[in-house]
C-alpha cells in the first residue's frame, strides 16, 4: 500500500507525525477513510475514533472534534485532543488527580506565597534595623 | 567586639534573603521556559488553522454566515489579564495601566470587565469598578481546558447578542525579552485577520468540503478562538515570570554584593580587633618592663 505523510496536531502536542497508509475518521454521516492520493478536500471530524494504519499495523486513537486538510502531499487533522487507548486510563486518572492537587496546590501556592512575601517582608525589617541600630551606636 | 558581631548579623539577614530571592528566580525561569514551549506547540496548531481560514475566505465571494464575523454595536466586554502575585517588577503595574486607558474608550454603560489573575481584580475593585467576571487561579494553570472554557464563555455571550465586542488586555514576550502590553481585539472576527497567514498550496481543481465549507468554517474559527485565547494565556504567563524572573536577578546580584561588601567590612573590623589588642598587650608589656 502507498503512503501518505499525515500529522495531527493539537495545541498542546504533535500526536503523530509520519507516514500512514490510510487514515479513518468520524464525520456527520458516518466514517470517513482517507488513502494516499486521495482527492483534495476539507472535512469535519466529529468525537470519536481515529483509526491510522501505519505500516499495516492499525491503532485507535479517542479523538475530540476538529478538521481534516486532505492535501495531494500531505493530510493534517488538527482537534483538541486526542489520545491513544493505553493513555486514556492513566491520563483520566490523572486527570482527576491534578483537578484535585490543583485546587490544594492553588489554596497551598497562595499561602507559600503569602509566606515567602512575609518571610522576605521580615527579613527586610531586620536588615533596616540592623542598619539602624549600627549606624547609631559605631563601635560596641 | 560589637561591630563585628553586628556585621555578622547583617550578613546572616542578607545570605537568608538572597536564598528566598534566588529560589524564586529558579522556579519562575523554569515556569517561563514551559511556557515558551507550550506557546510554540500551539503556535502550530494555529497558524495551521488561521492558513485553512484564509483559504475558505478567499474561496467565497458573499459574506459569511458565521455568526462571529458579524460586527455589530458599541457593547464591549474587557478580558484583563494579570498576575496572582506581585514581586514581578513592573509587570502588573504595565498591564493594569494599559487596560484601564483601554477600557475608558467604552462609556461605562456599555462595557463589561472580566479579570484573570487576582492583581487585577483588585485593582479594579479598588478603583470601585467590580469585574462583572473573575477568573481566579486561571493564570497559574494555563490549561487549554482553561482557555476553551473561557472562550465558550465569551463565544456564548457573543453568539446570544449579549455582547458585540470582546477585547484582551495582556502582555506579550517579544523575541523572549521585551514585555510589551497589548490590547487587541478577539470577536468579531474579521476578514483582514486572516489575510496575513500562509496560504496553503492547493491543487488546481480546488477543495471538496465535507459536508460544506460553511461548517466547515464553523469549526475552524471555533479553534482559532480556543487556539487565540490559549496564546494569550501562555504568554501572559511567560511574561509574568520573565518578569519575575528578572526582578529575581536582580535583587539575588544585590544581595551578593552586599555580601561582598560586608565581607570586606568583617575583614577590616576583624583586622580593627586583633590590632588592637596586640597594641594593648605590647602597651602592657612594655608598661610592665618600665616599671
Amino acid at each position: 500500500m502507498s503512503s501518505f505523510h499525515l500529522t495531527i496536531l493539537t495545541p498542546e502536542r504533535a500526536f503523530f507525525e509520519g507516514s500512514a497508509q490510510a487514515l479513518v475518521f468520524p464525520t456527520v454521516d458516518g466514517l470517513y477513510g482517507v488513502l494516499a492520493g486521495h482527492q483534495p478536500e476539507l472535512a469535519i471530524l466529529v468525537e470519536g475514533q481515529l483509526s491510522i494504519n501505519i505500516d499495516g499495523v492499525t491503532r485507535q486513537a479517542a479523538a475530540s472534534d476538529g478538521f481534516v486538510t486532505i492535501l495531494p502531499e500531505s493530510v493534517t487533522v488538527i482537534l483538541q485532543t486526542v489520545e491513544w487507548p493505553e493513555d486514556i486510563d492513566r491520563r483520566r486518572a490523572e486527570e482527576a488527580r491534578r483537578e484535585a492537587e490543583e485546587a490544594l496546590r492553588q489554596r497551598q501556592s497562595q499561602q507559600e506565597f503569602v509566606l515567602a512575601r512575609s518571610m522576605l517582608a521580615r527579613a527586610m525589617v531586620r536588615l533596616r534595623v540592623t542598619r539602624c541600630a549600627s549606624s547609631h551606636e559605631p563601635q560596641g | 567586639m560589637g561591630a563585628l558581631q553586628d556585621i555578622r548579623h547583617h550578613r546572616k539577614v542578607v545570605e537568608d534573603t538572597r536564598k528566598i530571592t534566588r529560589a524564586m528566580y529558579l522556579i519562575a525561569s523554569a515556569k517561563m521556559k514551559r511556557a515558551m514551549r507550550m506557546h510554540d506547540q500551539n503556535e502550530r496548531s494555529f497558524e495551521r488553522t488561521r492558513s485553512n481560514i484564509r483559504f475558505i475566505l478567499e474561496s467565497i465571494h458573499t459574506p459569511t454566515s458565521n455568526p462571529f464575523f458579524r460586527p455589530h454595536g458599541e457593547r464591549t466586554a474587557y478580558l484583563v489579564i494579570a498576575g496572582d502575585k506581585g514581586l514581578c517588577g513592573g509587570y502588573n503595574h504595565e498591564a493594569l495601566r494599559l487596560a484601564e486607558s483601554t477600557i475608558e474608550q467604552t462609556p461605562p454603560d456599555k462595557r463589561s470587565l472580566f479579570t484573570i489573575g487576582h492583581m487585577a481584580a483588585d485593582h479594579f475593585i479598588r478603583k470601585g469598578q467590580h469585574p462583572d467576571v473573575q477568573y481566579s487561579h486561571v493564570i497559574q494553570d494555563p490549561t487549554l481546558r482553561n482557555a476553551r472554557e473561557i472562550t465558550t464563555e465569551l463565544c456564548y455571550l457573543f453568539s446570544e447578542d449579549a455582547l458585540d465586542n470582546v477585547y484582551v488586555v495582556y502582555t506579550q514576550l517579544r523575541n523572549g525579552s521585551i514585555l510589551t502590553p497589548t490590547a487587541r481585539r478577539l470577536l468579531p472576527v474579521f476578514h483582514e485577520d486572516f489575510m496575513d497567514a500562509a496560504p496553503i498550496e492547493t491543487p488546481v481543481h480546488g477543495l471538496m468540503y465535507h459536508p460544506s465549507r460553511f461548517e466547515a468554517l464553523d469549526m475552524m474559527v471555533k479553534h482559532y478562538l480556543i487556539g487565540w485565547v490559549y496564546s494569550a494565556l501562555v504568554q501572559a504567563f511567560a511574561a509574568e515570570h520573565f518578569a519575575r524572573m528578572t526582578a529575581m536577578y536582580a535583587a539575588t546580584r544585590n544581595a551578593d554584593e552586599m555580601l561582598t561588601r560586608l565581607n570586606i567590612q568583617w575583614g577590616h573590623a576583624r583586622q580593627a580587633a586583633i590590632t588592637q589588642e596586640l597594641t594593648e598587650i605590647v602597651a602592657g608589656a612594655e608598661g610592665g618592663f618600665r616599671g
